[in-house]
């Protein structure tokens, strides 16, 4: 699926979720999510758009987290 | 109505939480169906509380009467949740009222029968344990928040307590699916509803939330975690 796609079909709860070990992502850029009420509303692109980050960074960031965690494994 | 219509939300208590399948089915041969019409009650503060319940279909709103005459709205239940839980521990009283949000139905279990299960199942008595903890820390929370927090906080909190339990996403923001007035608001977070209503207007010129009679649309969620978590408020709020 397209990066763009996929950013805004994933809840940030889902990501969450399926990944645990992105949470230090969220935590790193100050962002609320961890455990938020509105969490299971909100999609990847909603949040870096509150956040104003760049996307396209912040998808490749979860990415490395999720593959490095995978690798240690 | 069919088992699995009453097994589904029995599996998604908590109270129920890691049971057997052979101890789910004693636990629901064990329970009666109980339907109750819009606006009538489960049971009524002051009662003897002898029966426990599990929703099945239909929201209850659980209030309370203080001394003086208010009526102090404290939880809403929604399928899945137990209410009435004090039955289970002996001689005592409801200490809140039930009341059906339209058409109500719930599996029932005499306080007795839950204890004679609680003693033979060990699982069903811890979970109530950690449901009775988790409670209390809710509780001292909203304690917390009532002896230090700005009204505002209170309100967003209580809102996002609600979205938790009963939000949906929609066309435009998230609904908090459940009637809910001013009043109820100013119940729950201990104050006024001219405070309420005032708050509400400001979000709404904000942008934050549509209020309409009775229900409230979020159009910025992160607007009200904002305010809720007390955030610096510099990043932009809006989505789109």
């Amino acid at each position: 699926m397209e990066q763009a796609q996929f950013a805004s079909n994933v809840t940030v709860a889902e990501v969450l979720a399926c990944w645990p070990q992105t949470v230090p992502v969220f935590a790193r850029h100050h962002m609320a999510c961890i455990g938020c009420a509105m969490a299971p509303f909100e999609t990847l692109a909603d949040v870096t758009a509150i956040y104003g980050l760049h996307l396209g960074s912040f998808v490749s960031e979860l990415q490395r987290e999720i593959a490095a965690r995978e690798e240690t494994a | 109505m069919d088992a699995a219509e009453l097994t589904e939300p029995l599996v998604r208590c908590r109270l129920f939480e890691n049971l057997s399948t052979s101890e789910l089915q004693t636990v629901l041969q064990l329970a009666r169906v109980r339907q109750v019409e819009p606006d009538a009650f489960f049971f009524q503060q002051g009662e003897p509380a002898d029966v426990l319940y599990v929703l099945v279909q239909g929201k209850v709103r659980l209030a309370q009467v203080t001394p003086e005459g208010y009526q102090v709205l404290l939880n809403f239940a929604t399928s899945g949740d137990m209410f009435g839980g004090i039955a289970a521990l002996g001689d005592a009283v409801y200490p809140v009222s039930a009341q059906a949000l339209g058409h109500c139905r719930a599996l029932a279990w005499d306080g007795r029968t839950m204890v004679r299960l609680m003693e033979r199942t060990p699982r069903l008595a811890l979970n109530a344990l950690s449901l009775a903890a988790g409670r209390i820390q809710e509780l001292q929370n909203r304690f917390r928040e009532l002896a230090t927090e700005r009204v505002e906080r209170r309100v967003a909190r209580a809102l996002l307590r609600l979205v938790r339990q009963t939000g949906r996403k929609v066309e435009g923001g998230v609904l908090v699916d459940v009637p809910l007035s001013r009043q109820d608001l100013a119940e729950m977070t201990g104050t006024t509803i001219y405070t309420v209503s005032r708050i509400l207007s400001g979000w709404e010129e904000q942008g934050l939330i549509e209020a309409g009679r009775e229900r409230v649309l979020i159009r910025l969620p992160h607007g009200l975690i904002v305010i809720a978590e007390d955030l610096p408020s510099d990043a932009p709020r809006s989505t789109s």
